[in-house]
């Protein structure tokens, strides 16, 4: 039951609440990872110079080397398979818009414009909830749209399902 | 009819008579040998040992004996239940060495995979739902904006291709 409805959704647009999911889960995964360099940047420097060393987590510099962080780790995950930790976990990633598989510089573009969706009070995200194919401003810079793409076929590594005639046959009921 | 009538009986009445004296001498030779104990003087080692199996192998054509055989007629007169009642099926379980085939059973694998089963399928389970949760916004958006989203075929996602 379950795997005949994950079927229906495959190659579909992704919508707000998958991308929001995934985005928060990745939040916390890069935070986290973050976390754990800077600790780890400590304890070699205590062992190296004997000195405690902490960092003060509002300063700029901290500030910049988080954002750059965050640029590198969604860059990266979007560049070598099209798809971040938190994407994989809600079964998304981000194609072309042709559906074909992003090529690295098509994610660096993404990765580049991905800050700007979030500039006037996240303006350029409105496109993901009011967008026919929900689109965010990145996705537009670059090129890109984002799909489901999870289930039994996409697992075991055979070809994608057909093409569906149209929008998932689980279609919400009218009013829902 | 015996061997003996096989022989062509002379028309020479010496001759018969010779012939009566053979045939009377060689009973008498035959009635008076213990049979037993001439078997037992025989080395039936060394006479096996004198045949060459590996040679009457070789000219054998098992294939064709075995095509021959009708196995289903062999089978057919088995009785297996009378076979299956004089198995002592405790005596082969308390054979059995459980512990040894435990050890030998990827326990770790098997409950790895089951468990894996089951994570998938809450996943995939957390995926529909989010997806659900999508198509409800989608199709809430739709209406405020009085619009028709056009039935758009699924994007394949071509790996592997540039």
């Amino acid at each position: 039951m379950t795997a005949q409805r994950s079927l229906s959704y495959q190659g579909h647009y992704a919508g707000a609440v998958s991308r929001l999911l995934s985005f928060v889960i990745d939040l916390v995964v890069s935070a986290g990872a973050f976390s754990l360099g800077l600790a780890a940047i400590s304890y070699g420097a205590q062992v190296i110079t004997g000195n405690l060393v902490s960092w003060n987590r509002s300063s700029g510099v901290v500030i910049g080397i988080f954002a750059l962080w965050e640029l590198v780790y969604f860059g990266c995950s979007w560049g070598a398979s099209g798809r971040t930790a938190g994407m994989a976990l809600f079964g998304i990633r981000v194609v072309r818009g042709d559906g074909t598989a992003l090529e690295p510089r098509r994610a660096a573009i993404r990765t580049i414009a991905f800050p700007f969706s979030f500039l006037f009070c996240c303006l350029g995200l409105f496109g993901i909830v009011l967008g026919r194919e929900n689109r965010a401003l990145h996705d537009v810079i670059a090129g890109t749209v984002v799909i489901y793409e999870w289930g039994p076929r996409a697992r075991d590594g055979s070809p994608n399902p057909p093409a569906l005639p149209g929008p998932p046959s689980t279609a919400p009921e009218a009013g829902a | 009819m015996t061997p003996r009538d096989h022989y062509r009986r002379p028309a020479n009445p010496a001759e018969a008579l010779a012939q009566q004296l053979a045939e009377r001498a060689v009973d008498l030779v035959v009635g008076a040998l213990d049979v037993n104990e001439l078997a037992s003087r025989v080395d039936v080692n060394a006479i096996i040992d004198r045949i060459d199996v590996n040679s009457v192998l070789r000219k054998l054509d098992l294939n064709t004996l075995v095509g021959q055989l009708d196995l289903n007629a062999l089978v057919g007169q088995l009785d297996l239940n009378a076979l299956v009642s004089q198995l002592d099926v405790n005596e082969l379980a308390q054979r059995i060495d459980v512990a040894s085939l435990v050890e030998k059973a990827d326990l770790g694998a098997i409950i790895a995979e089951s468990s894996g089963g089951v994570v998938r399928e809450t996943v995939d389970a957390v995926r529909c739902q989010t997806a659900r949760l999508d198509q409800v916004i989608d199709h809430w958006v739709d209406l405020l904006l009085r619009r028709k989203r056009p039935a758009s075929p699924a994007l394949l996602t071509a790996r592997g291709e540039p």
